[in-house]
């Protein structure tokens, strides 16, 4: 259904120009290098992959805060023209960010109204009255009452999950199609954790928001995403819906980084853990071929390390960028 | 506003700056008063004297308190004027247009030192026909000596103690020395008690008038003693507070001002803006203030609003912008910055009111600290004789006490007032500024 | 629990004094540990097991309002050494701590090789230069470190590396029991792998006591074989890995696991309303009572710790 789409990235580049000492171009460091997806309305997609492989640019990418070099972005039907300004303006309004760092994010000298106030005024909400009508059923959305005590707090006077929360109010302020949720819970105790995810899952279905949940830790990724995108290398390795995902993970790089991740289980001290060695490439001068082919236990010498594996489209939903499965394609063509 | 208040609630926690606290606000309190007591234009025409103005007041004389730590008592500036002593002044006719007038000035002179000068002065008001007067002293001992014995101008002074036929009268000893002098003593010393100066005045018309004004200068005179031209060191120091706050004061925040939002701005925009700013200021460091000033101050004017206004501005690209732009690139990356340009908040939104707020606490303590350094420059311009010729400033008492060899000679308090205030001043600022530094810094760490 | 372990520690209290009042972080800790067995201490931020570490290793900040108790090493009291001596003798030697972001506590401008022989050198347990570089080696083969790290500098490495350089300081004077505060936390997930396979690998040949402190009970998994639950400043259950995992007693501990979401089976998650107490001035009854299911009237007064089937669990509901 094309209608149901809300966001669609097709062959996304970020890249980042590297000059020494301010002068010398010396490369580029590609973030984000050929990624396609497609978000749809409502739908709680999470990206999942360690720190240097480029999901933070793509959050950003998708916030508006840096310009694609390549690709084109389509959000709700209308192509993002981010030469535009005004266009541009619009397009944020609709896409609301909360931050890994709870504390970090708010401003330490203003209030909680003012926090709040701020984006409602900047984005033209004139009226005083309205104003404060959205400020108040934004901390009410976000469980923060009663909303008297807490509208002339500062942050500081906030506990973390409480700071977190102001976090999303704010981002959900105006009343955004998206939110994009870079590592909301991993500076928040385990306890906390749960409570903010849930909440981001409330608004979800309560406003019909898309969330794209941008984290490292795959275990909190069962309860709360639909589909599950694997990056590595400033790539998109491998998408799929949650459930099948974890289950029956295809790409190698999918199965390590599940294989990696204990659950609580007492037996877990009795056993080494297979881990593929080496480090996550350079952004700067990334492998040729599939970049994980260095690290990979079942790489194809001479074909991986040669050229890039296509998207392969598996049953029900499911695409991997994999020789293993792009074999047969490789082979028909030849 | 809050935020600030409970950070300013932290202050009253150190000694130093409850002191430099109480510091400042005496001087701001001295400030005031030498503005309301006196308007700025009056203070600087009695400070560039001239005849008449400091007619009262003995040369170089030390502040009169001094008395307090001296077992021989030296006599103050003791003013007798006829026109406030109705009482003392008879009016006669003679008959024939004659009008004979006697005025009796007393004083009590009860001191161990003798007085620095005595002088008389005559107002007297006549249309054609001048007045004559005789003029004669009396001791407490009841000896009577003879002063004047002359006609009178309009206005006229009689010098006494520069007056060589008296000197020679009073056997080589000078009025100040000789009219007061115990005869009996056998060194030098004052007879103390009640003397009298008796004068007796000739009137030749009709409604003509005579006024005498006795001055007995004393060795010591007021507050803070007198300079070289009889002027009330007093009024410099007065009026040298509010001229050194408010000019320590617009100047530190003009420099602290400017240079923080140049800071800011060079920092958001970056690229070339950042790179010009950069190396304009870089170039400033490297150039010798103090001689640019004294060149401009020699070759050009020596106003203080134009040397002043040269130093702001040399100034603001200081140094600070470096510190300034060192928290601005930090603060920049902060996450909440970022999730300001996420909701689409300008450029100079973000620099005024998610910034500036952050850079504050940094700004406040270096500004006070700014201010006496402002005041000091000042000081030191006088001093080198660069100072604006007009105002009563406390660098032009120390200039003029160099130039008039204070020290040579022994007045002290001429150096040492303006000194002592200056050093109050940097010493008031200079607490406060450095427990500020203290208070708001510990939340710099959390940049 | 058998009481004659190789660390035994016991009513250990570390107090801190602050401006607004002084804080119990560790709050009589008692608790003991076999040679060559790895305890846990599980607990969030704010339940003073930082502060913990610090006591064992007599780390002390400045204002230190009340430090008390028994810390008894292999049949040595600690307590009773005086400063001196036990810098020379026990710390970095017997003992060592990794500490919390570890990664960030490099010297920036001194070369690896300099800063990773600097506790040998310091404390002399190296005859010269050669021999100190020596066992370096060995440390940075014992953690997986090429050795042509040596001679570059810590930003020259990643996020990883640099936690397992300082895992290779403290392994480096061979000390029998290390303290380890949140190794991994600031980690991704394969790094966070390989290090625990490390720790293990230290486990197996060399024996070494491990003291792993954390607030992530899965990861604790991989490494634990006596697991102890921290709360605002006390410890409330202490037991064997394999009990506790397979079920807590404490009611804390049990939304604890409750609230950690599994990959591998499907599970209803809860999280604990509320916040744990300051430290500050510390409730005066049992300290979960206000965020705890399970309170009854008993629990307004502070329950001493119940023994239950070999463990240790500080609830009333188990008296």
């Amino acid at each position: 259904m094309t209608d149901d789409v809300l966001l669609s990235v097709e062959d996304l580049h970020t890249w980042f120009e590297l000059r020494r000492f301010g002068l010398f171009r010396v490369g580029h460091v590609r973030a984000v290098d050929g990624v396609d997806f497609v978000l749809h309305r409502g739908e709680a997609v999470a990206v999942v992959g360690e720190s240097g492989c480029g999901k933070s640019t793509l959050a950003r990418t998708i916030l508006g805060l840096y310009t694609p070099t390549r690709g084109r972005i389509v959000f709700d039907g209308t192509p993002l023209n981010t030469k535009d300004e005004r266009a541009m303006r619009a397009y944020r309004a609709q896409v609301g960010y909360v931050q890994q760092d709870p504390f970090g994010a708010l401003p330490p000298f203003m209030d909680v109204r003012r926090i709040l106030d701020e984006p409602l005024v900047i984005n033209g909400i004139k009226d005083r009255a309205t104003r404060e009508a959205r400020i108040r059923q934004a901390l009410e959305d976000v469980r923060l009452t009663p909303v008297e005590d807490f509208l002339g707090k500062f942050p500081h006077q906030l506990s973390g999950g409480q700071q977190q929360r102001l976090v999303i109010a704010r981002a959900i302020i105006l009343q955004p199609k998206l939110i994009v949720a870079d590592e909301p819970v991993s500076m928040l105790d385990a306890s906390v954790r749960v409570e903010i995810l849930q909440l981001l899952r409330r608004l979800q279905s309560a406003y019909n928001i898309s969330i794209l949940y941008i984290t490292h830790d795959l275990s909190t990724v069962r309860f709360f995403s639909e589909r599950i995108f694997v990056m590595y290398g400033a790539k998109i390795v491998e998408q799929a819906r949650t459930r099948d995902l974890l289950d029956n993970p295809q790409h190698p790089y999918t199965r390590a980084l599940l294989n990696a991740i204990p659950d609580p289980d007492p037996d877990n001290a009795h056993r080494f853990r297979e881990v593929p060695p080496g480090e996550p490439p350079s952004l700067l001068n990334p492998p040729a071929g599939c970049r994980f082919h260095p690290r990979c236990p079942a790489v194809i010498p001479g074909l991986c390390d040669v050229q890039a594996p296509p998207d392969v489209e598996l049953q029900q939903a499911h695409q991997v960028a994999c020789w293993l499965h792009a074999e047969h394609v490789r082979q028909e063509s030849a | 506003m809050t935020w600030l208040a409970s950070n300013l609630r932290l202050l009253g926690r150190y000694p130093s700056a409850v002191a430099g606290l109480v510091v400042i606000l005496v001087l701001v309190a001295t400030a005031i008063y030498a503005v309301v007591s006196m308007p700025l234009t009056e203070a600087i025409n009695l400070w560039r004297g001239g005849e008449g103005l400091w007619q009262d007041t003995p040369r170089n004389a030390a502040p009169a308190w001094l008395n307090l730590f001296r077992r021989e008592k030296l006599p103050v500036t003791q003013v007798l004027d006829s026109r406030n002593l109705p009482a003392g002044k008879k009016v006669e006719d003679l008959g024939d247009g004659l009008t004979e007038i006697r005025i009796v000035l007393p004083f009590e002179f009860n001191y161990d030192g003798f007085p620095q000068e005595v002088g008389v002065f005559t107002y007297a008001t006549f249309r054609q026909a001048r007045p004559h007067a005789t003029m004669r002293w009396v001791t407490p001992d009841g000896r009577e000596i003879p002063v004047v014995d002359s006609s009178l101008r309009s206005s006229d002074q009689f010098r006494l103690s520069q007056d060589s036929r008296l000197t020679r009268r009073l056997r080589n000893q000078p009025a100040d020395v000789g009219l007061f002098a115990d005869p009996n003593a056998t060194t030098p010393r004052p007879l103390k008690g009640t003397y009298q100066l008796v004068v007796e005045g000739l009137v030749f018309e009709e409604g003509a008038d005579i006024d005498v004004k006795l001055v007995v200068y004393g060795q010591l005179h007021g507050l803070a003693g007198t300079d070289h031209r009889r002027r009330d060191l007093m009024l410099a120091l007065l009026w040298g507070t509010p001229i050194a706050l408010i000019m320590g004061f617009v100047a530190a925040v003009g420099a602290s001002l400017s240079t923080m939002l140049i800071a800011a701005i060079g920092t958001w925009y970056g690229g070339w803006v950042d790179g010009l700013i950069q190396r304009i200021t870089e170039l400033n460091l490297i150039l010798p203030v103090l001689p640019i000033l004294i060149m401009i101050g020699t070759l050009y004017s020596r106003s203080l609003v134009v040397i002043m206004g040269l130093f702001v501005l040399l100034s603001v690209f200081s140094g600070g912008i470096k510190t300034y732009r060192a928290i601005f690139l930090q603060v920049k990356e902060s996450p909440y910055i970022e999730s300001a340009r996420s909701y689409s908040a300008s450029n100079m939104r973000i620099v005024f009111r998610y910034m500036i707020p952050r850079v504050l606490p940094v700004l406040i303590p270096q500004f006070v600290t700014l201010i006496p350094s402002f005041v000091f420059l000042e000081a030191t311009l006088s001093v080198l004789g660069l100072g604006d010729p007009l105002l009563p400033t406390w660098g032009k008492v120390l200039w003029e006490a160099e130039a008039n060899g204070a020290v040579f000679n022994g007045h002290y308090y001429w150096i040492l007032a303006p000194s002592v205030l200056l050093l109050l001043t940097g010493l008031g600022f200079s607490m406060l500024g450095f427990t500020l530094d203290r208070v708001f810094n510990p939340r710099l760490r959390g940049l | 629990m058998a009481s004659n372990g190789f660390l035994r520690v016991e009513d250990l209290v570390l107090h801190f004094r602050t401006g607004v009042g002084t804080v119990q972080a560790v709050d009589g800790v008692s608790f003991s540990l076999e040679r060559g067995r790895t305890l846990v201490i599980i607990g969030e931020s704010g339940s003073g097991k930082s502060s913990l570490a610090k006591a064992i290793l007599r780390l002390l900040p400045r204002n230190v309002q009340a430090y008390r108790g028994r810390v008894i090493l292999d049949g040595q009291d600690l307590m009773t050494l005086g400063e001196e001596q036990f810098r020379r003798e026990v710390r970095w030697r017997k003992m060592a701590l990794v500490p919390q972001a570890a990664q960030n506590s490099l010297n920036p401008v001194l070369r690896i090789d300099e800063q990773v022989c600097e506790p040998l050198l310091a404390h002399q347990r190296a005859p010269s230069r050669e021999a100190a570089m020596e066992k370096v080696r060995e440390a940075f083969r014992l953690v997986g470190l090429p050795v042509d790290f040596l001679s570059r500098y810590p930003f020259e490495l990643s996020g990883g590396m640099r936690q397992r350089t300082a895992i290779a300081m403290a392994l480096v004077s061979d000390p029998s029991l290390v303290v380890l505060d949140e190794p991994t936390s600031a980690l991704d997930v394969l790094t966070q792998a390989n290090l625990m396979n490390v720790f293990k690998r230290i486990k197996r040949e060399f024996g070494t006591t491990f003291i792993l402190i954390t607030h992530d009970i899965a990861t604790a998994s991989d490494l634990a074989d006596d697991v102890a639950v921290m709360y605002a400043g006390q410890i409330v259950e202490l037991a064997r890995a394999d009990r506790f995992y397979r079920e807590p007693l404490h009611p804390y501990s049990k939304k604890l696991m409750s609230s950690v979401p599994t990959l591998k089976q499907e599970k209803e998650l809860e999280f604990i309303p509320g916040r744990p107490p300051s430290l500050i001035n510390p409730p005066k009854g049992c300290r979960f009572a206000d965020r705890c299911p399970a309170r009854f009237d008993r629990c307004s007064v502070d329950p001493p710790p119940a023994a239950v089937d070999g463990r240790q669990v500080k609830c009333w509901l188990y008296h």
